[in-house]
């Protein structure tokens, strides 16, 4: 990713933060408007608008709560199934996580699923299905946990948590939605990298063709993601790997949804002022 | 009352394909015998297995929705043999399933996965190979 991109990209996610927090504001603002003047505003305009600033708030308010619940949920049952399980660690793993630098950080899952997945926000570790071991070969093995150790080392979990609760909570911005698959595919991409350097690009070549290469459980499967291992496959090739690209109708309906927003905003806040001794 | 809840929303959804959650009574008997038989087994042959020594056995009709719905899970695999369809385990235990349950109803919230399952197209399966060849 060039330097211009890389600035853009955070720009994006700044001003998507700086908008959050404008809309919460406006929204408090919206809240004591309803209670100093309950439903006695001066015109409908006035009244559809506050009560649009407020409802956006809360609906997004509550899309990132069920995100956050939903990661703070899959986080805890799964350190619960990890204590639960007696599955010791088979030794190829252990030597793989001492070779990539990922001693005692990576916990095994008494699954005979063949997978490897970094969990947890602010102290991340890996954790590998017990069958991990038996389906790659030593160099496959310490690819995926080199990819792993990329995640854990930059807390992606904690990166894609926050990229999906500012997602959810604009959920009116469709274009959200894409920033944050683009941020999903950006943090496999630079794991990837890290990996085929460390272990070359054959190993995890060979990785990803025997843990993609399965018959998906119908609840797993998405299109998305085979775009996402398409691009990593054209990383790896040393091609230019393909970004999900932005469709014009999510961005036209970001664009007139801002629209619409800024203006019941902008009433919102000549309200507050217009009222006699302030609105708080 | 709760627990009736409970189930209704679990089969509601399980009728769309969802994630492989606890299982149900059913659901549990259906898979011990699967787990028992060593080998793939037809619903014909799980409904005999699970209907000795009832005293209100269940209908073909009722082992065949639920093994479809295991399957439909990602639990069970199911095959052609003949003219019959024939049903293998994919987790090899209760723990086994919880394990992929969580993967697959929480692997999109805050874990970050080396590779989701896909069925590669032929040609993504070719330039993968062609990479595993290579060195470096």
């Amino acid at each position: 990713m060039t330097g211009l991109k890389r600035c853009a990209a955070v720009s994006s996610w700044l001003l998507l933060g700086g908008a959050v927090l404008a809309h919460q504001g406006t929204a408090a603002l919206a809240a004591a408007e309803y209670a100093r003047l309950g439903w006695l505003f001066g015109t409908r305009f006035d009244l559809v608008a506050v009560t649009f600033v407020l409802a956006t708030a809360l609906i997004g308010l509550g899309v990132s709560a069920r995100v956050a619940a939903r990661a703070s949920t899959g986080s805890v049952e799964l350190r619960r199934l990890i204590r639960s399980g007696r599955r010791p660690c088979p030794a190829a793993v252990r030597e793989a996580a001492a070779a990539v630098g990922l001693d005692g950080r990576v916990d095994v899952a008494d699954s005979g699923e063949a997978f490897a997945v970094t969990y947890g926000l602010f102290r991340p570790r890996v954790v590998v299905g017990a069958g991990l071991a038996g389906v790659l070969s030593p160099a496959e093995l310490s690819a995926v946990l080199a990819h792993e150790r990329c995640h854990l080392r930059h807390r992606d979990p904690l990166r894609l948590l926050a990229a999906r609760l500012l997602a959810g909570y604009a959920f009116w911005l469709p274009v959200t939605g894409w920033l944050a698959d683009r941020l999903a595919l950006r943090l496999e991409l630079a794991a990837d990298a890290d990996a085929a350097e460390r272990c070359g690009r054959g190993a995890l070549a060979g990785a990803l063709l025997k843990l993609g290469d399965t018959q998906p459980c119908p609840a797993m499967a998405g299109a998305s993601r085979r775009g996402s291992l398409e691009a990593r496959v054209a990383q790896l090739e040393g091609g230019k790997p393909a970004r999900p690209r932005l469709a014009r109708a999510k961005l036209a309906a970001s664009a007139c949804n801002l629209a619409v927003l800024l203006a019941a905003g902008t009433c919102c806040v000549g309200l507050s002022q217009a009222l006699p001794g302030g609105v708080l | 009352m709760a627990e009736q809840g409970r189930q209704h929303r679990r089969e509601r959804r399980d009728e769309h394909g969802g994630a492989p959650g606890p299982l149900g009574s059913l659901e549990a008997e259906v898979m011990g015998v699967l787990w028992r038989s060593n080998g793939a087994v037809s619903v014909r042959q799980a409904a005999a297995a699970l209907n000795a020594g009832r005293d209100a056995p269940l209908a073909y009709t009722t082992v065949m929705t639920v093994m479809s719905r295991l399957a439909r899970k990602g639990i069970l695999s199911r095959s052609r043999a003949g003219r019959t369809f024939v049903y293998t385990p994919v987790a090899a235990d209760a723990a086994d399933i919880a394990v992929r349950g969580v993967l697959a109803e929480f692997g999109d919230a805050a874990l970050a996965r080396f590779v989701e399952r896909v069925e590669l197209d032929p040609q993504l399966h070719q330039r993968l190979r062609r990479l595993m060849e290579q060195r470096r």
